[in-house]
């Protein structure tokens, strides 16, 4: 049964979100649903938003199916490309940073697109890592923006990978890596 | 400048689009062969029924586009007794008689002729199995046998084996006027639309881009204005129901039926958000960035090719240092290299 809790089901949140998004991109954007069945064994592992896993203890084993709210984006343009990039944008209920802690899966989704082996600014799987969580709210993307605004950024993002490939040099501002800079603050 | 003249607009992006006219336009040889093989196709229907025939379709609006595949003939059959129509004869009879005369009298000159009129809804298919354009599988006529209607204006025409109203002379007539009205802007900018739609899985038909324009288009245009007026046009009407007729005699006219009304509506936006950032990057005075976003519009290497894409990410990286020249926080938006808005002043990062 879904979590009652679960967004990503509540059309009182997702159909002003999404609303822009098919209003400019029609039949291009599909969404879907699915479940990612985890099976916890003993000792639990838990996934990073890296791709990779940590053991978090021991518990009894079980089974778990987690939803997921999927949108799929036939291809953006990006600045000195010839083809389109297919964009994946997930949500899930949760998001776990290693370091960072959980966070709510509304301001916080699963990007991918194109892929690059060397970029600075990606995780372990491919996702793009397009905001520093840490950032006030008017300095990330949130769920109250809009899903398009949200494409307006993956779309720079690639074109910022491939400056960074050619040149070495990232155009945007940065964050340090990790959660170091409240690592900082609180030393 | 008075009304009557052309404007003229020395940018890029018109230079381009005139261009790309010029790439889809179809040759004076074609057009004649066309026009020879549907004045023959008018003459063998009228010594079958008499009656008067009318040319509708591309040609005889004069936005026809290469390739030229096929061309739009019609008879309005003179019908004294009263036999065909709504609740009347069906369509069906007049037809065969129409495929016969057809067959007999072109059938010398175009050996591989083939006419289909059985299961069809509207016309009568003629394939001539001979192309007017070289490398093309064939040429085709769509042939419609109408009556007039007799208590109202416009024609009755088959609807399988019944009858609908339109009026495709009216419609004739009215791009006519508005091709004359707009010294031929219309017929150009209609034209390059329908690459536009061609090449973007045909959301609507020709006549639908037609009916737009002519709601939209009322006198000279640069090629810029057509399609700036016309999207925006298309966006509004389209977001309220279908096209109404122009000739306010049939019904609306329908979308393609793989599409909904406002996927419709949205493949336009972002036609219009593409052509917008075309402007804009010509405005900024980025010719080649305009011209790469002119290409995106038209997702046709044919017809609008992409410049050298290695210089267009230098310019891009230009631009986007010179509008965002801080790499600190900015406290506001910030310009994208994306058409569907500006970019959040967020930090790129990894964990």
């Amino acid at each position: 049964m879904p979590d009652p809790a679960w967004y990503g089901a509540d059309v009182a949140w997702f159909v002003p979100f999404e609303r822009d998004a098919f209003r400019l991109f029609g039949r291009r954007l599909r969404v879907e649903y699915a479940w990612e069945v985890l099976r916890h064994a003993n000792p639990c592992a838990v996934a990073l938003s890296c791709g990779s896993w940590i053991g978090v203890g021991f518990g009894p084993p079980r089974v778990e199916a987690v939803p997921r709210r999927r949108y799929h984006l036939d291809g953006v343009d990006v600045v000195g490309r010839v083809e389109r990039v297919p964009v994946v944008i997930e949500f899930r209920p949760h998001r776990y940073f290693p370091g960072g802690g959980v966070r709510d899966g509304r301001d916080f989704p699963v990007v991918f697109a194109g892929e690059m082996q060397d970029s600075p600014h990606r995780y372990e799987d491919g996702a793009l890592c397009l905001y520093y969580p840490d950032d006030p709210a008017e300095q990330r993307w949130t769920a109250d923006k809009n899903l398009a605004e949200l494409i307006v950024l993956v779309q720079d993002h690639l074109f910022l990978e491939d400056t960074y490939a050619e040149t070495g040099e990232w155009l945007a501002p940065q964050a340090e890596h990790g959660f170091t800079e409240e690592a900082k603050r609180a030393a | 400048m008075t009304l009557l003249d052309i404007p003229t607009r020395t940018s890029t992006v018109e230079h381009a689009l005139n261009e790309a006219r010029s790439r889809i336009q179809v040759t004076p040889e074609e057009l004649a062969e066309a026009r020879r093989r549907r004045d023959a196709l008018a003459a063998a229907l009228e010594r079958e029924f008499g009656g008067r025939t009318y040319v509708n379709g591309s040609i005889a609006h004069g936005d026809a586009l290469n390739p030229l595949t096929d061309v739009d003939v019609g008879i309005v059959i003179p019908d004294p007794d009263g036999l065909y129509g709504p609740g009347l004869r069906g369509p069906g009879a007049l037809q065969e008689r129409a495929a016969d005369a057809i067959r007999r009298e072109l059938k010398d000159e175009y050996p591989k002729l083939r006419v289909e009129h059985l299961n069809r809804r509207r016309s009568i298919l003629v394939r001539f199995g001979d192309p007017v354009t070289s490398g093309q599988a064939d040429f085709t006529a769509d042939v419609i046998t109408a009556i007039d209607n007799r208590t109202g204006a416009g024609l009755y025409i088959p609807n399988y084996r019944t009858w609908d109203r339109s009026h495709p002379e009216r419609h004739t007539e009215m791009v006519k006027e508005a091709n004359a009205v707009s010294r031929s802007t219309f017929a150009r900018g209609t034209r390059l639309m329908k690459h536009w739609n061609r090449e973007h899985d045909r959301p609507i038909c020709s006549w639908n881009i037609k009916a737009l324009a002519l709601g939209c288009i009322t006198g000279p245009v640069t090629m810029t204005d057509y399609i700036s007026t016309w999207l925006n046009h298309a966006i509004e009407q389209l977001s309220i129901g279908e096209t109404p007729d122009p000739a306010g005699v049939a019904g609306p006219i329908k979308i393609n039926e793989k599409f909904t009304r406002l996927q419709v509506v949205a493949a336009f936006r972002q036609a219009k958000a593409d052509f917008d950032l075309a402007l804009q990057y010509e405005r900024e005075g980025y010719p080649i960035l305009a011209l790469n976003q002119l290409a995106i519009f038209f997702g046709d290497e044919a017809v609008m090719p992409k410049p050298d894409q290695d210089e267009v990410k230098r310019v891009s990286r230009e631009r986007w240092r010179e509008k965002n020249p801080s790499l600190l926080h900015a406290p506001a938006a910030t310009v994208s290299t994306s058409a569907y808005g500006d970019r959040l002043p967020v930090r790129s990062w990894a964990c």
